[in-house]
């Protein structure tokens, strides 16, 4: 029964093998390897701008007004390459009433510890994380607040990224004389920085 | 009468591409599994007949790998009852190592068994294009290489749905239903698939498109070959 394939001569059919697997080939490394998974040796995936593409197509659609969908998305992002665990242990200065940002950048599923403390000084702290994601209306921020302490003198903790992007805390000095915070953190994350961002007035 | 049979035929294409038109718009992505989905069945315990069939049906339908397989196994059939005896044999071997896999807790690498689930179409197109038979005066049967790569895409399928982390509760029936809804996906795309190959055959080209198909068939599981295989080599490598 239903043996009717067709009969090509062998010379076509090794022709038509080599094509297949050449074209495959060239489609791969040009289009599929730089869009699915960021590899991209001859450059042509920049070129056409499709370099990572798979990840933003994931979170296309996604409502900025409820950070949960977001999240959800967000998340689908990660990829098991974590960097390797790093420490800082760093001393930040706010002058009276001045606010700072320290940030961390990560990716999902990154795992964190932390610890801050302003010895006796009394510190508005607000841990959050910030993503950007391609929406209906092009990019959006999505900020989700972890951790709230209105009125502390330390924390600490760990988590676990639920998405990629940016982690850490906005710190404000409550008191009228500059302070020292100091950070302790040992994570898998990629880069840290802090930004002074002034007194509040 | 011909009329009236036009007109059937009419109307099962538009219901199988609006079938077809609303379960891509649902799913995107073409072969994970959506995060919601899965949030959904992680939140739930017990026994979810209608969901699981829902996503067997789901991962079927909009997983190219096993619709590509299937457009190359009936490519040639003309014969509905050939069609059936393909089929049968093929859904025979993805059941056995779907539910064996599950209940056994097999764990074997999806990105590994994609690829062979790749190179199967690749196999597939050889063998229709008349490959096998040109260098061998015997080869393994056609139905015996259906049923044993359906094994293979069974294997595939488990992968998929231990990725829910099914809980133990309930874990049968919601792994038979996962298995159902496999069948009734397979049979939506199979009787889209089939038009498809009804219309194609009407034209006097066959014979070179069927050349054209074939190798571009071909094409198609070679580049999911090198996709999964790559993915192995970087994410789990």
């Amino acid at each position: 029964m239903s043996d009717e394939n067709v009969s090509i001569p062998k010379h076509k059919l090794i022709k038509n093998t080599g094509i297949a697997a050449f074209t495959a080939i060239v489609l791969l490394v040009t289009i599929v390897l730089p869009a699915e998974y960021d590899i991209d040796p001859t450059g042509v995936g920049s070129v056409l701008g499709i370099r990572g593409l798979s990840h933003q197509a994931v979170v296309e659609g996604v409502n900025s007004e409820t950070g949960e969908n977001a999240i959800a998305a967000a998340s689908l992002l990660h990829i098991n390459h974590q960097p390797p665990l790093k420490f800082v242990d760093v001393d930040l200065i706010l002058e009276p009433y001045g606010q700072g940002e320290f940030k961390l950048k990560m990716q999902a599923n990154a795992q964190l510890s932390y610890l801050w403390h302003s010895g006796s000084d009394l510190v508005y702290a607000d841990l959050h994380g910030h993503t950007l994601v391609l929406g209906d209306e092009g990019e959006q921020e999505i900020v989700v607040r972890y951790l709230e302490t209105q009125e502390g003198m330390g924390e600490s903790g760990q988590f676990e990224t639920p998405f990629g992007g940016d982690h850490g805390w906005y710190f404000l000095n409550l008191e009228t004389r500059p302070i020292n915070i100091r950070v302790q953190i040992s994570g898998n994350f990629d880069s840290h920085e802090y930004i002074d961002i002034g007194p509040q007035i | 009468m011909i009329r009236r049979q036009g007109k059937i035929n009419g109307l099962l294409v538009a219901v199988t591409l609006f079938s077809f038109f609303l379960l891509f718009a649902l799913n995107v992505s073409a072969h994970k599994i959506g995060g919601g989905d899965q949030a959904f069945l992680e939140q739930s315990s017990g026994a979810q007949v209608i969901p699981y069939i829902y996503l067997g049906a789901k991962h079927m339908v909009t997983g190219f790998d096993h619709l590509l397989y299937l457009a190359g196994v009936i490519f040639f059939l003309f014969r509905i009852r050939d069609v059936a005896v393909f089929v049968s044999l093929f859904a025979l071997g993805h059941s056995i190592t779907l539910l064996w896999g599950v209940l056994a807790g097999w764990h074997v690498n999806p990105y590994l068994v994609d690829s062979i689930i790749g190179l199967s179409v690749v196999y597939k197109a050889f063998e229709n294009l008349g490959g096998f038979r040109a260098y061998f005066d015997s080869w393994l049967d056609t139905r015996v290489a259906v049923f044993l790569f359906g094994l293979v895409h069974g294997l595939g399928l488990a992968t998929k749905l231990q990725d829910f982390k099914i809980s133990q509760d309930g874990l049968i029936t919601n792994m038979i239903s996962f298995n159902v809804g496999v069948e009734l996906g397979q049979l939506v795309a199979l009787t889209f698939l089939i038009m498809v190959f009804g219309l194609l055959r009407r034209s006097n080209q066959f014979q070179r498109n069927t050349i054209l198909a074939n190798t571009l068939l071909m094409m198609a599981g070679f580049a999911l070959v090198g996709y999964q295989l790559t993915g192995y080599l970087v994410l789990q490598g």
